[in-house]
């Protein structure tokens, strides 16, 4: 279970950046993004993805987090 | 704005502008904790004393600023001098990176080596595979006609075994069988680059004499082989094929990377130039004698011949300055019965002539010097026939023998009253002899400078010159390429030396309106 | 000289691969690549910080270089120990030129080397209790140093020694930080590793330790990350930084000293020059103390302008005006510099073969003179690296990751470019092959390259070094 870590960029887009293998990507599709609910299966831009246990509220980014590959 | 197209200025004057200084000065006085001046120079001032040097002496573990580099440096240097040959080093590729590029700053030269690349796992499980994979892809693209293998500690900590991984290596037809691979064991902490050429020439001449001795026979090629030990400077090599051809000896130099290390700029990248081929190696035994340049740096090479070749192996001393080129060309004349020649008479006579020029100069000056044994050797004995006088005689990779040996040497001597020996030293340990007993000179190599510039900040009377003479040598052009041994060398060296003196007069003396004398036109 | 088609360059890298063994190809062919701003991922594209191949020639070092040699050493006021045999330290001594001022060998230490020059016997017992009487020595003779950092060479880390629990006891003894660094040089596959190694300890050891010595901050506060002051580069840096109304706290690590070290979690931003070698310690300052960072790039005016607008969007009006004014009062030297030396660099074709960011960073520099890359790669870079670095290309420029000397040398006959910028191991193979050279690492004894006054002396160096007489010298005239 690689730790990830997720920030905004400038343009506010969601940044995914896992340490294991210096792979920074955009988030391109997340499956709970609510008020209510966040995380789940996270795709990045180069199509890597990974599955966030979700959480009852978004987190305060810049945060680190521990993502399984899915 | 400090820039204009006119006068572009890098780092120095750029950050003599103000607001450069004002820039620094801000940073030390609000970001780095940084103490005032005053106490800063209290405390240089404590570094240069007496106690300070009793602590800097009474070190046992620590090394500040060493004078020595480590084995598999050597073994390179070795290699390169080699036709044809690939230096190939079985460990870490960081070693490698650092050796070449050691190299190429103080020859401005390319430098061809590669490693296996050793990584973790190879930690764990041996560098067996590197030395398949690494033997294949370098034959492949580098074509070499022999390929020279040493190691770094890392191999050698994890205990591999070169011969048996070369081995097997041919076996299995990763390089045709018939590729040379002569190896040395290389560790960096045993001994140092001195020791790292022994071993490789060692190895290599092992390598193709051990088994081959039946049909050998002493002086029966006529040729007299020399081994130049580890040499940086370029004219050494020449000066000595100089001296031999001179003579009409037929000669060999086991290594020789005279021309690889120094190649023209003429459109064309050379990765392998000259060098001893691997027939000469093989027929070196075959020689009248086998002379030994730096005898300190090559006893391993020495026991193995003494043991294999049974050649006379005549001990000499290096050839630096008058008697010991002398002494070395009267050997050279008892082996081969060749006489000394009318030219090097000649410029024996020359040498002789500029020393007589020049005496008045050097005749009493005091010289600290560093380096490698049988550097520190050929200059103090060049340094007492000038009529200077030695004074710390620092060598960071001698042995105890050696020390005890080149004290008694230099007591014997009425110019060595004043020197010290200091073995297993390091130029930190000089930097207290020198601020706390100050010779005229110092002779070395560039990391020398530092303490040039600590002992002329505690006053210009305080300032002990620098004279590069040694390796590495990064921090002037081409000396390299001049010659330190011989008849050709000792002219070299003298003239170095003699004008270090009188330009440290000028400086001395460039005061105007003061020190209007001694500020001469003529010498 | 034409540049060549996506074809040619495709078949140029097949040319060079063909001479590979079979295993060896494969690896290799996965490191080299034409460039196609049409993608937006590099990375997708060419394989990077793999293993080198053994026996390939490759300009790589180890964590140990990255460590000491690139992260802790430019640290001036601390000792770093490089812990083991005699070479690594010796090999890494003062030179690379991350210039700093103060007393050397009395508060700074910078060109010095401090070995535990491991004999047999140390490799046989064992290195600890050596380690543990250095550190009284060192305390003994340096007592201003600020602390003490082990740079493990690859034995340490073979023969089990526990510099961690020496380190520990030592630090308690002497009352200062000593920081036990395992970069060991066969860990990882390049520098890369002890960059990444020695932000961990930098993180471990000082950073989140003692921040509290009553240090005032100011909303304009910034560090500088990633700028190891090269010829005074990060001078050159401050200076602009300085001039529209920032305050820098922190430089890591040319010049740095601890307490610059200590107080960065104060900073309103990060400054990140070097992407690859600090981007670690950026992102956890991020994470534990909220500090944005952002990457910018003091190479040449156009991106120093965009650097520093993009730097004053985090900042109020008045640094928003410093930054402008600072770009219109350089604008006339640019100018004059410009008018100087594009005529004579106009058109001109470089090859790059640098680091971990350079390769990219300085791309926009030569452009500024009107010159084209037309080749580029890293020694060390990541996947994040070359991402970075399509965007900065134009059409068919190759690529090569982890280049060997021979690959290089294949595409430089083919290319023939009119200078190459790369490291010292090149320098004298392309100087000979007649091929205008300068020296990307070490900015070949000249400098400082970043920023304005900077970008000058770029200008002055790369028009001295392809317009010097002597390579047209090559060949003696009564050959043909």
């Amino acid at each position: 279970m690689p730790k990830v870590m997720l920030r905004r960029d400038s343009d506010g887009l969601l940044i995914c950046y896992v340490p294991k293998k210096d792979l920074e990507g955009k988030v391109a599709s997340l499956e709970f993004d609510q008020p209510g609910k966040w995380g789940g299966r996270m795709v990045l831009d180069d199509g890597t993805a990974f599955h966030i246990e979700p959480l009852d509220a978004p987190p305060v980014f810049p945060a680190e987090m521990r993502a399984s590959r899915g | 704005m400090s820039q204009s197209t006119e006068q572009i200025k890098p780092c120095y004057p750029l950050f003599m502008e103000p607001e450069y200084r004002d820039l620094l000065a801000r940073k030390a006085s609000e970001c780095e904790d940084k103490p005032d001046k005053a106490f800063l120079e209290e405390k240089f001032l404590w570094t240069t004393s007496e106690e300070y040097k009793t602590l800097n002496f009474q070190r046992e573990m620590l090394t500040v600023n060493p004078a020595k580099a480590c084995q598999p440096l050597g073994s390179l240097l070795c290699s390169l001098g080699f036709k044809g040959t690939l230096p190939y080093i079985h460990g870490s590729q960081g070693c490698i990176a650092y050796f070449r590029t050691y190299f190429n700053r103080h020859f401005k030269e390319p430098v061809a080596c590669v490693s296996d690349s050793m990584t973790e796992d190879a930690a764990v499980f041996g560098g067996h595979k590197n030395m398949h994979a690494g033997l294949q892809n370098a034959y492949a693209l580098y074509k070499p006609e022999m390929i020279a293998v040493s190691t770094t500690c890392m191999a050698e900590v994890i205990g591999d075994d070169l011969n048996a991984f070369i081995t097997n290596a041919k076996k299995d037809g990763m390089i045709p069988e018939d590729v040379p691979t002569p190896f040395a064991h290389t560790p960096s902490f045993v001994g140092s680059h001195v020791t790292g050429y022994d071993a490789m020439m060692e190895g290599t001449l092992r390598y193709f004499t051990v088994n081959d001795m039946a049909d050998k026979k002493v002086g029966s090629n006529g040729k007299l082989n020399i081994i130049t030990g580890f040499e940086t400077y370029l004219g050494n090599y020449r000066v000595v094929r100089r001296m031999l051809n001179e003579m009409g000896v037929d000669h060999v130099l086991l290594s020789d990377p005279s021309e690889v290390l120094d190649t023209p700029a003429d459109g064309e990248y050379r990765m392998y130039q000259g060098g001893t081929s691997v027939a000469e190696l093989k027929d070196a035994p075959n020689a009248i004698d086998t002379l030994m340049l730096q005898p300190f740096g090559l006893s391993k090479t020495r026991k193995y011949m003494e043991e294999t070749w049974g050649q006379p192996l005549s001990k000499i001393k290096p050839p630096m300055g008058l008697t010991w080129t002398d002494e070395f060309l009267m050997k050279v004349s008892e082996l081969t019965g060749k006489a000394i020649p009318a030219s090097l008479e000649l410029e024996r006579g020359r040498l002789v002539d500029m020393m007589g020029d020049s005496h008045t100069w050097l005749h009493g000056r005091t010289f600290s010097l560093y380096g490698d044994p049988d550097f520190v050797e050929g200059m103090c004995q060049f340094l007492m026939e000038l009529g200077a006088e030695p004074k710390h005689v620092l060598c960071h990779n001698g042995n105890k023998l050696w020390a005890k040996r080149m004290t008694k040497w230099l007591k014997e001597n009425p110019y060595g009253q004043q020197a010290e020996v200091h073995m297993g030293k390091d130029l930190w340990h000089l930097r207290s002899l020198v601020f706390t007993d100050k010779p005229d000179f110092l002779i070395g190599n560039s990391y020398g400078k530092f303490i040039q510039r600590d002992t002329f900040h505690k006053g210009p009377e305080h300032e002990v010159p620098l004279i590069r003479i040694g390796f590495p040598i990064f921090d002037r052009h081409h000396l390299h390429r001049s010659t330190t041994l011989g008849y050709e060398g000792a002219m070299t060296l003298l003239t170095t030396l003699v004008n270090a003196v009188m330009e440290k007069l000028d400086r001395d003396t460039i005061k105007y309106g003061e020190t209007d004398y001694n500020y001469d036109l003529v010498r | 000289m034409s540049v060549l088609t996506r074809e040619e360059a495709q078949g140029l890298i097949q040319r060079v691969l063909e001479v590979y063994p079979e295993e060896a190809r494969a690896e290799r062919s996965q490191h080299l690549m034409v460039s196609d701003p049409a993608t937006e991922q590099g990375s997708s594209c060419i394989t990077s910080n793999r293993k080198s191949l053994p026996g390939v020639m490759t300009a790589r070092g180890c964590a140990y270089a990255g460590s000491k040699g690139v992260v802790w050493g430019p640290i001036k006021d601390m000792i770093h120990l490089s812990h083991g045999p005699v070479g690594c330290g010796q090999y890494s001594r003062a030179g690379r030129r991350n210039y700093y001022v103060g007393y050397t060998g009395v508060n700074t230490f910078g060109t010095m080397n401090f070995t535990s020059d491991f004999q047999e016997k140390d490799i046989v017992f064992g290195g600890d209790k050596k380690l543990a009487k250095i550190l009284e020595e060192v305390e003994t003779l340096f007592p201003l140093s600020k602390g003490i950092s082990v740079q493990s060479e690859c034995p340490v880390g073979l023969i089990g020694d526990d510099i961690e629990a020496v380190a520990r006891k030592g630090t308690e003894k002497i009352g200062k930080p000593v920081v036990p660094v395992r970069c060991e040089g066969f860990r990882g596959v390049s520098q890369s590793l002890g960059h990444h190694i020695a932000n961990d300890t930098i993180r471990d050891h000082l950073l989140d330790s003692g921040l509290d010595d009553g240090f005032v901050s100011s909303p304009y506060d910034v560090a500088i990350i990633g700028d190891y002051n090269i010829g005074g580069d990060a001078w050159s840096s401050r200076i602009l930084l300085e001039e529209m109304g920032l305050r820098v706290v922190a430089q890591w690590s040319g010049d740095g000293t601890l307490a610059e070290i200590k107080r960065t979690p104060k900073v309103k931003i990060n400054l990140l020059h070097c992407y690859r070698s600090m981007n670690y310690i950026s992102r956890h300052m991020e994470a534990k103390y909220g500090i944005p960072w952002m990457e910018y790039n003091f190479f040449g005016p156009t991106k120093i302008a965009a650097s520093l607008r993009a730097i004053a969007e985090h900042f109020d009006d008045k640094i928003k005006e410093g930054a402008e004014k600072v770009i219109a009062k350089y604008q006339p030297m640019v100018e004059a510099i410009n008018a100087k030396y594009i005529p004579r660099l106009q058109g001109k074709r470089v090859m790059l073969y640098v680091g971990g960011l350079r390769p990219r960073h300085v791309v926009g520099a030569y452009e500024d003179l009107g010159m084209e890359v037309v080749g580029t790669g890293y020694e060390f870079g990541h996947n994040d690296d070359y991402d970075r670095t399509t965007k900065e290309l134009g059409n068919t420029t190759l690529i090569y990751d982890d280049v060997s000397e021979f690959e290089l040398e294949q595409f430089v006959s083919r290319i023939k470019p009119d200078l190459i910028g790369a490291g010292i191991k090149e320098k004298y193979v392309y100087q000979k092959m007649g091929i205008p050279f300068r020296q990307m690492h070490s900015w070949d004894y000249s400098g400082p390259y970043h920023g304005y006054d900077g970008y000058a002396i770029f200008a002055r160096d790369i028009d001295m070094t392809v317009n010097n007489p002597c390579w047209k010298k090559m060949k003696a005239p009564w050959k043909s």
